[in-house]
């Protein structure tokens, strides 16, 4: 991405314009020239995204018991030993909450980036070339979201079989319109301006002019999406292995734990009470995080 | 099971219908005001409050919410009826009764979304000019909030409307399972476990067209708030 690229140069004038506008908004560009406004829901949220994302990352060193081992005791209440007390089968909750957190990021996270590319691509084909192909990308798009999202993702999931890379497909294809759409219509709106005719003018081919020219002064709305499509996909994954279409047991889910702690419900509250707050702490931060990132990425403030 | 699918549907129908009209009822009923209180009190303390406890509400997800309230009524309220069958044809009145804590549950998402859209919506009008008009001419506070107002900030809020309630027939299909009420959510996720996919086809089919339905009755609810679309064809 070359520096003085038009929009960057905008955008970064509009802010600073923006910035001196309103009131005890501090001095612009505190962060040098980075497009990037930092602000209070960016930095916690981030904050909450890296801590819970490094958590699942280092589960197995940060843990002294596995998921599956069976202690003692089952359904024993929080202590020094088991810090979130055990489930009926004697397993400790606080590993388990870790280990699954793996797989619910990871189920999250590679869903939405499938559906970021490829929405990307469709979306980006769709606005650049208009017409039919574009008419006809969009009419598919538009079959695929008048089915609600869980509904479908609950039926393709049974049809397919519950398993990581069938729950990544599956939630990938239902979140790839949201990522088309937007990118569709910025699409739309930066193809008139003067640097695309330059770009063609000095015979740069088309895909080179959507990838080199089109696509980085698009990217900012789609990495808002990306971060709001994350909150939607873990509560989605959880949703699944909640019904018992997540990845299967004996492997732990955070869906999973809650629907098993129904039945010992009154013997032991705890059990569903900490992957509840485990899936609100994620799905908080990736959503300020997304809040965050529009005021920062948004020239109009 | 050899049974006909179109007569299971039937009768399961009427639960998952109920349950989405009374969410989507409670959403509009607190969804709205909080968001016309939340844009009049911008960056003061109720509209910071609202937007917490909004944050919150999206991110909890409903059958967290469903597990926790059924857990804290079994312990401290165990007269509350929670859990149990639904007959709308016989006992409408009850059935509707241990319906309405799901529909809360349910409705949770919902009204946050309302009540986001409605506080855009009622900022983008509160500057207006003809508010201050309204205002100028004598009209009380609470109608020019209302009458000039909310008409005016209601079109977005509607397209909130439309958009929630597919959410909640789709949303409908885990709250069921939580309360086990036996609706088309109930019916599809044992169809599923039973791999009868005749049933589960059946149900997402009825389920979309209801949602297709719902979002047509929107966009033609457009023509009735806003009569200049109509002028434009």
């Amino acid at each position: 991405m070359a520096d003085a690229h038009p929009t960057m140069i905008d955008a970064a004038a509009r802010s600073e314009v923006a910035s001196e506008l309103a009131a005890g908004d501090g001095p612009a560009g505190f962060f040098g020239r980075s497009p990037l406004r930092w602000n209070l829901p960016l930095v916690v949220g981030t904050a909450m995204v890296l801590l819970s994302i490094a958590l699942a990352l280092a589960a197995p060193w940060l843990t002294v018991h596995d998921p599956l081992e069976i202690a003692d005791a089952s359904l024993s209440p929080p202590s020094a030993q088991y810090l979130l007390g055990t489930d009926q089968l004697g397993r400790d909750v606080l590993t388990r909450i870790l280990h699954a957190a793996r797989s619910s990021l990871a189920v999250a996270c590679l869903s939405a980036a499938l559906a970021f590319v490829s929405g990307t691509v469709i979306g980006l084909v769709a606005g650049y070339s208009t017409g039919l192909l574009d008419a006809c990308l969009m009419r598919l798009l538009d079959i695929l979201q008048a089915f609600p999202a869980l509904l479908l993702a609950i039926a393709l999931v049974a049809a397919l079989g519950p398993n990581l890379p069938n729950l990544v497909l599956t939630m990938g294809l239902l979140f790839m319109p949201r990522f088309a759409r937007v990118a569709r219509a910025s699409t739309l709106s930066v193809r008139g301006r003067d640097y695309i005719t330059a770009a063609i003018g000095l015979g740069v081919s088309r895909v080179r002019t959507m990838y080199r020219h089109v696509l980085p002064n698009i990217a900012a709305p789609l990495i808002v999406e990306a971060s709001l499509t994350v909150t939607i996909a873990v509560l989605t994954e959880a949703s699944l292995s909640f019904l018992g279409l997540g990845v299967q047991p004996p492997d732990p889910t955070w869906g999973g734990m809650i629907a098993e702690s129904t039945s010992v419900m009154a013997l032991a509250p705890w059990l569903a009470l900490s992957p509840g707050c485990a899936i609100v702490f994620v799905v908080i931060g990736f959503t300020l995080m997304g809040d965050g990132l529009r005021d920062a990425l948004d020239p109009r403030g | 099971m050899g049974l006909p699918v179109g007569p299971q549907i039937a009768s399961h129908l009427p639960v998952t219908l109920a349950l989405t009209a009374m969410s989507l009822a409670v959403a509009i009923v607190i969804g709205l005001p909080a968001g016309v209180v939340a844009a009049t009190t911008r960056g003061r303390w109720p509209d910071l409050a609202i937007r917490a406890v909004a944050l919150l509400g999206l991110s909890t997800p409903p059958f967290f919410v469903g597990v926790a309230v059924v857990l804290l009524l079994s312990l401290y309220l165990p007269s509350f009826k929670i859990l149990g069958a639904v007959d709308l044809h016989h006992d409408p009145f009850g059935g509707l009764q241990t319906l309405l804590l799901p529909a809360f549950v349910l409705s949770l998402a919902s009204t946050t979304t309302i009540m986001r859209y409605t506080r855009v919506a009622m900022l983008e009008v509160l500057v207006e000019p003809y508010m201050a008009t309204a205002r100028a001419k004598g009209a009380g506070r609470l109608r020019v909030l209302i009458r000039h107002g909310l008409r005016n900030a209601l079109l977005p809020v509607v397209t909130a409307v439309g958009v929630t309630a597919a959410h909640l027939v789709a949303g409908a299909v885990v709250v069921e399972q939580v309360f086990g009420l036996p609706g088309i959510g109930q019916l599809m996720l044992n169809a599923i476990y039973h791999r009868d996919y005749t049933q589960v086809q059946a149900a997402v089919l009825v389920v979309t067209t209801l949602v297709v339905l719902i979002n047509i009755l929107v966009d033609l609810s457009y023509y009735l708030l806003d009569p200049r679309i109509q002028q434009h064809g």
